[in-house]
Order: C-alpha cells, then sequence, then structure tokens
C-alpha cells in the first residue's frame, strides 16, 4: 500500500468526473489502476461516492424540496414513486420545460 | 489470486447535513447535482435540460461537490 502522500494524486474534480463517466477511457484506466494501489487518492473516491449516495438518499427519501425536471419526474417513475403524493413533495416550477404536472403520474 | 494493496472502504455520512448543506447550495447547483446522482442523468443530458453547455454543467458540479465537501465536513485541510 502506498504511504500516505501520494506523488500523483488524483484531482477531486477528476475523481468527480471519473464517476460520472466524462473522462476518456484510458484516463478512467489510469485512475482505476491508480487507486488500486493508493489508499489515499482511494479515500478520495470514497467520499466522492458517499456524497453521491448521500445526495441521492437525501432526494429518495423526500426530504428535499426540489424544482423538477422531466428527467426528475422520469427517475421517480422509474422507482415507481410515481403518485402524486410523492411528487406533491416537490416544487414545480412553472417556466418553459420545467412545467410539469403531477397529474397522470 | 493477489489482494488489492488499499482495503475498500465506505464511508457514511448524515443525511440530515446532507440535507442541511443542500440547501445552502444555488438552485442552479442543486439542480445539477441531483440530476447527476439521483436521476443519474450525464453531463449532455443535463445541460441539454438546463439549457447549458456540457463545460459548465461540469464546472457547476465540481463547484457545487467542492461546496458540499467543505459543508459536510468531508474536505481535509490543505
Amino acid at each position: 500500500m502506498t504511504d500516505r502522500g501520494c506523488t500523483a494524486p488524483i484531482e477531486f474534480v477528476d475523481i468527480v468526473d471519473y464517476w460520472t463517466g466524462d473522462l476518456p477511457r484510458t484516463t478512467t484506466e489510469a485512475i482505476e489502476e491508480h487507486m488500486f494501489t493508493c489508499a489515499e487518492c482511494a479515500h478520495q473516491l470514497a467520499e466522492g461516492e458517499a456524497l453521491a449516495r448521500g445526495i441521492a438518499a437525501v432526494v429518495r427519501e423526500g426530504r428535499f424540496h426540489a424544482i423538477v425536471t422531466d428527467a426528475f419526474l422520469n427517475r421517480l417513475a422509474q422507482e415507481g414513486r410515481s403518485n402524486s403524493h410523492v411528487c406533491g413533495d416537490y416544487v414545480l416550477e412553472h417556466a418553459g420545460t420545467f412545467n410539469r404536472s403531477t397529474e397522470g403520474l | 489470486m493477489a489482494e488489492p494493496a488499499v482495503e475498500p472502504f465506505v464511508i457514511e455520512l448524515d443525511l440530515a447535513k446532507v440535507e442541511r448543506c443542500l440547501q445552502t447550495l444555488g438552485e442552479r447547483d442543486r439542480r445539477v447535482l441531483i440530476l447527476t446522482f439521483y436521476a443519474e442523468n450525464t453531463s449532455a443530458e443535463i445541460a441539454d435540460e438546463l439549457g447549458l453547455t456540457s463545460g459548465v454543467v461540469r464546472v457547476a458540479r465540481h463547484r457545487a461537490l467542492d461546496r458540499l465537501r467543505e459543508c459536510v465536513g468531508l474536505r481535509r485541510p490543505a
């Protein structure tokens, strides 16, 4: 295991891009290879994962009021959370493509 | 088979703190994070949805996560 003080630390922005699939394949593979042996960078990845899981969990549990889009409503439908009671927890913005009704969901 | 040099570990966050910290972000940044990590949309999809460029989406996401990371207490001192 690499000692603390990675000589080629991966920036958190790159870890985020790796997590969201926004990096070229070769870069992704290089990061994964590095993560396999570097505890410090692996810890940063774990932080990113924790944030991602936390954000998803907060929304999924209905703890958070958000202005929704089609993508958000589609996700709710995919998870079977398509009843108006659930969607009613989320604030709908009346503006262009974001204007969606809970009716029929 | 050789074992990996780094033991995998999982960090669990206090969801109440995550919720409070999300509230401190701007609306656009919250949307980007929610569409990224809950709706699992790509940067291009989010850009199209929000009328932004992919580059702006990525920058907004990076900055929002940096703020969130610090707010929930994950950011380590420089």
